[in-house]
């Protein structure tokens, strides 16, 4: 009775807890128009989310920019310094839904704001997600990508503003498994 | 003009082969120097991506000539050179081959290894010839910077073998490598 109780009474959607050994933050970025790939290794993620009940659906993700790891201690160094992620002023930048939009087929679009170096802007995320039933829980494998311009963000400042030597558009690719209660 | 080489001379083909690479291997060191000293930053990038360019440029280069080398007669030594002074420019040649072709190479999988790409003059990205990797960065990073020293030890050895053969035995082997040269009875 309980149960059926319950069952009835939550109206949050499931909260999904991501598996972090199988998800990836990675981006792409050009250096003198060629790419090169890193990703951030620490984030953390809330995320609510029934493709039943999207109004009621949200997604916090919070980046740890010093995390960065382009493979290149280097340049992991540098990229971390005032003139662009500026982490010793703003060590996080935040991802936060706003509305779902179902498209069909697995695909789905998320109105966000996304908050870098303390500059707040709106971006759509497509995303593709695919749910399923697994050994008394259920799991999920979301995939989505979006192109930023890094100078929206004041990301480059100075020496590095040309969008030269490093360009200005950086994709940001979002692998997330994680898994919720049946 | 003659292209090919002859038993007694270079062809216009193999002079431009050779002095277009002195002309590359000599921009490299500087720009290399120049490059190591930037602090990091968009100079240094640039720095790093003509060096790059360069040599992927002196790799596809060496490939050519030693194919063009090969396909050719080899003009015959001049002067009077002991067994070991033919023995030492005899390897002093086929080392820079090694070593024009070892470099490009090494300092390509030093890129990939670090996770940086090889762009060539903003034309075209190389692929990456192995995926990234510490150690093996250090290792390649290791080996370019011993060879660049290698290569400078072969240069001077090769330059003094030129002076001999113009100072002391004043024969034709550096005019040889010019424009305009006429094998005549004088030089033999």
């Amino acid at each position: 009775m309980c149960l059926a109780f319950s069952g009835a009474a939550v109206a949050e959607p499931a909260a999904w807890t991501v598996d972090m050994k199988t998800s990836r933050l990675g981006f792409t970025a050009t250096q003198l128009g060629s790419p090169f790939e890193g990703a951030f290794k620490t984030f953390s993620a809330s995320i609510r989310f029934d493709e039943k009940d999207l109004p009621a659906s949200r997604v916090q993700v919070e980046i740890d920019m010093g995390s960065v790891d382009s493979q290149s201690p280097e340049r992991d160094g540098a990229v971390v310094g005032a003139e662009r992620f500026n982490v010793a002023e703003h060590p996080k930048s935040m991802f936060e839904t706003v509305t779902f939009e179902n498209l069909g087929g697995g695909k789905f679009t998320a109105k966000s704001r996304l908050t870098m170096r303390g500059v707040t802007k709106e971006v759509e995320f497509p995303f593709h997600l695919e749910t399923r039933s697994d050994g008394g829980k259920r799991v999920a494998h979301m995939e989505g990508e979006i192109t930023i311009d890094r100078r929206d963000f004041d990301i480059g400042q100075g020496q590095w503003a040309a969008a030269t030597t490093v360009g200005a558009d950086v994709v940001i690719k979002a692998v997330i498994r994680a898994h919720a209660p049946l | 003009m003659q292209f090919r080489n002859t038993i007694n001379a270079y062809g216009a083909v193999t002079q431009a082969f050779h002095w277009l690479t002195v002309c590359l291997v000599g921009a490299m060191f500087p720009i290399a120097w120049w490059m190591d000293d930037l602090p990091l930053g968009p100079e240094k990038f640039e720095a790093y991506g003509l060096h790059k360019s360069i040599g992927i440029c002196i790799l596809a280069l060496t490939l050519l000539r030693l194919a063009w080398t090969l396909a050719n007669p080899k003009p015959r030594v001049l002067g009077q050179p002991k067994p070991y002074e033919e023995f030492l420019a005899k390897a002093a040649h086929w080392s820079f081959y090694g070593i024009l072709l070892a470099m490009p190479v090494i300092g390509w999988i030093n890129s990939s290894a670090a996770n940086f790409p090889v762009n060539v003059f903003g034309w075209f990205t190389l692929p990456a010839l192995v995926g990234p990797d510490k150690e093996l960065k250090e290792l390649a990073q290791e080996t370019h910077e011993l060879l660049s020293d290698v290569l400078l030890v072969i240069i001077a050895l090769h330059v003094a073998g030129a002076l001999k053969h113009a100072v002391i035995w004043k024969d034709g082997t550096i005019r040889r490598m010019l424009p305009g040269y006429r094998p005549d009875g004088a030089e033999q």
